[in-house]
């Protein structure tokens, strides 16, 4: 019995943790810019040197990217797919993305599609267009080649097209985006206190570069990007 | 709020409770002594401090000879940065079983007797050689990192030599009284029951403290990044699980032999408590483990691969347990332990935590992650930076 005191003993203790851990978590502060490859651009700007550029996002030109970071892929049976853009998962690296939509769902554009959570926190993601879901695509192990999150019978289309950027269009808005994204950037971590020591050639800062920013912070990123 | 009142979360709080409840606990044992402040009696000498704080503390803390053995004598590089932290773990590990010893002992101001009073036929005069000698190679396995603190790199360039004889020593001593504390238990072949006694104990003890030594280096690197933020090594944590599934495996196929050789297979299937606690123990400690280590999608993730670890190390803890207490309770007699035997091992456990989390805020113990480079910021480069920003300032949004 003495050994069953024990095991209980320290799962008590782990389970109090959990809790305790999640009643944290809910008031900490969340991580923005955690991707790795965001970071490094964000070092080498903080240094001086040129950083990211649109075509580090690899946005593909047969799709049509909306100001709220998703995107809309005209299929050949008519339907189209839409998902999350790369810009917008790198730069909520550290976030988890949860779809909300079901098949057979009516959306319209400007209703939430998805979720990216983080410590509690939450951005959601809005429809670009109106439709109704008739597919959700399962989630691909490399997300960095912008998956589809669901397919959509759409309605509205031309309308909703018009409103987003497509080729060299989409190249210019991400320039401005990254633009956003470096001043953001430059807002919540311009203190070398922050940001750490960076190395004599040019290497990489000290974590966390990557920036925490608390509710209010959080807000206005949501703000600027697009998201709810 | 202020600083002080910002500082004290529930866990901090916690501590000073446990630390307060065990020094009196601490106290009224050695003021009143073991018999009026333990379970134990001349039938139960052992208990929960030998069961835990020896008998798992020790098991617990062979991650550090496991890395040693594996980054310097294996020559397995890439496992070099969970090394210290390690030797870390099995340092403050052994000096807690020496604290824990002191308690449990009857007259501790003799503990230093096995020196010079030696009893060449008792196996613990070989414990007590190697743990005494094993915690001085961790102290000098260890040191380094307060050098490099202090910034003596002389002395650590001296110390650097001496590692591979440090190991070595380490790896030898560790070897021989992990398999001795099995050892201590071959006199009781009457007592034990049949499902932990076994001719075997001295390896199957060793084998197990091997794995668990993997196990603990998973679960203290998994606490370790959430608690200080650190970069986790996922590489070298999935490669610790295979390690870890493999030695499992293998003291599975040991302890599956020894049961089948001594002809004790059937106790398994008795409804008694020892059954019932033999299958939790290979449940936690085996089963567990391995199935979820054997789990690609759970062994790429390091939750998944701290819950496997944790799983072992529970598992293990409860192995020690049924051998030291489970496993002769039925021959010597109920053994619970005492507020105050409990307390004191809580205020071990605690202390040891604490020790752990000063040591990596305020020692170089975990190696340098993959964002920190050679981390040195010289005035000349900040004004080259700060002209630089001038220059190129990148577009600034307002986000009001």
């Amino acid at each position: 019995m003495v050994a069953i005191l024990v095991i209980l003993t320290i799962a008590a203790f782990l389970v109090i943790d959990v809790l305790v851990r999640r009643r944290q978590l809910a008031h900490q502060p969340v991580r923005v810019f955690a991707s790795s490859f965001v970071r490094e651009a964000l070092q080498k700007v903080w240094m001086g040197n040129p950083g990211l550029t649109p075509a580090d996002f690899r946005p593909r030109p047969d799709r049509f990217y909306d100001p709220g970071h998703t995107f809309v892929e005209l299929e050949p049976d008519g339907t189209v797919a839409v998902g999350v853009d790369r810009f917008l998962r790198e730069m909520m690296a550290d976030f988890r993305l949860v779809g909300l939509v079901t098949p057979g769902q009516t959306v319209s554009r400007g209703q939430p599609i998805a979720e990216l959570r983080s410590n509690g926190r939450t951005a959601r993601v809005l429809s670009p267009i109106d439709g109704v879901v008739t597919q959700l695509h399962p989630a691909m192990p490399d997300e960095g080649v912008e998956p589809p999150l669901y397919s959509l019978a759409p309605q509205n289309l031309s309308e909703h097209l018009n409103r987003m950027s497509v080729g060299e269009q989409a190249l210019l808005w991400l320039k401005g985006e990254i633009g956003k994204l470096q001043g953001v950037a430059a807002q919540l971590m311009p203190k070398p206190a922050l940001v750490g020591a960076t190395s004599a050639d040019g290497g990489l800062a000290r974590d966390p570069l990557v920036s925490e920013c608390d509710e209010a912070e959080f807000t206005k990123i949501k703000n600027t990007f697009g998201l709810m | 709020m202020n600083r002080w009142t910002e500082k004290l979360t529930f866990w901090r709080i916690m501590f000073v409770i446990i630390l307060a409840v065990g020094m009196v606990a601490g106290f009224r044992r050695f003021y009143l002594g073991l018999g009026a402040t333990t379970g134990l009696s001349d039938q139960v000498p052992w208990g929960m401090w030998i069961g835990f704080d020896v008998m798992s503390g020790v098991a617990l803390a062979a991650g550090g000879f496991t890395l040693s053995a594996l980054v310097y004598i294996f020559n397995l590089k890439q496992f070099h940065a969970v090394v210290r932290p390690a030797i870390l773990t099995a340092f403050l590990g052994y000096i807690l079983v020496a604290v824990g010893l002191l308690f449990d002992l009857g007259r501790p101001w003799y503990i230093w007797h096995p020196i010079f009073f030696r009893n060449p036929h008792s196996v613990m005069l070989e414990v007590a050689w190697c743990v005494m000698l094993y915690l001085t190679v961790l102290a000098f396995e260890f040191v380094p990192a307060f050098f490099e603190r202090l910034g003596w790199g002389k002395a650590v360039k001296v110390m650097k030599i001496g590692t591979p004889i440090l190991v070595i020593l380490g790896v030898l001593l560790s070897s021989l009284h992990q398999s001795s504390l099995g050892s201590l238990f071959l006199i009781v072949p009457n007592k034990l029951h049949p499902l932990w006694y076994s001719a075997r104990l001295p390896y199957l003890f060793f084998v197990s403290a091997m794995s668990v030594g993997f196990a603990m280096v998973i679960v203290e690197s998994y606490l370790s990044s959430r608690a200080f933020r650190k970069e986790l090594e996922r590489p070298i944590i999935t490669d610790l699980g295979r390690a870890m599934m493999v030695s499992l495996i293998f003291l599975a196929v040991l302890r599956g032999q020894d049961l089948i050789g001594r002809g004790s297979l059937g106790y398994m299937f008795q409804a008694t408590t020892e059954a019932g606690l033999f299958w939790l123990e290979i449940g936690l400690g085996i089963i567990i483990p391995v199935i979820l280590v054997a789990i690609p999608k759970i062994r790429s993730h390091p939750q998944g691969m701290f819950y496997a670890g944790l799983s072992a190390v529970l598992g293990l803890i409860l192995n020690r347990m049924n051998v030291s207490i489970t496993g002769m309770a039925a021959k010597l007699g109920d053994y619970f332990p005492s507020w105050e035997e409990l307390s004191i091992t809580a205020m071990l456990v605690a202390l040891g935590f604490a020790a752990f989390a000063w040591a990596v805020k305020n020692l170089p113990v975990f190696g340098p992650s993959p964002w920190t480079g050679t981390v040195v910021i010289t005035p000349a480069l900040e004004t080259e930076r700060v002209a630089r920003q001038a220059e190129l300032q990148p577009a600034r949004v307002s986000i009001q």
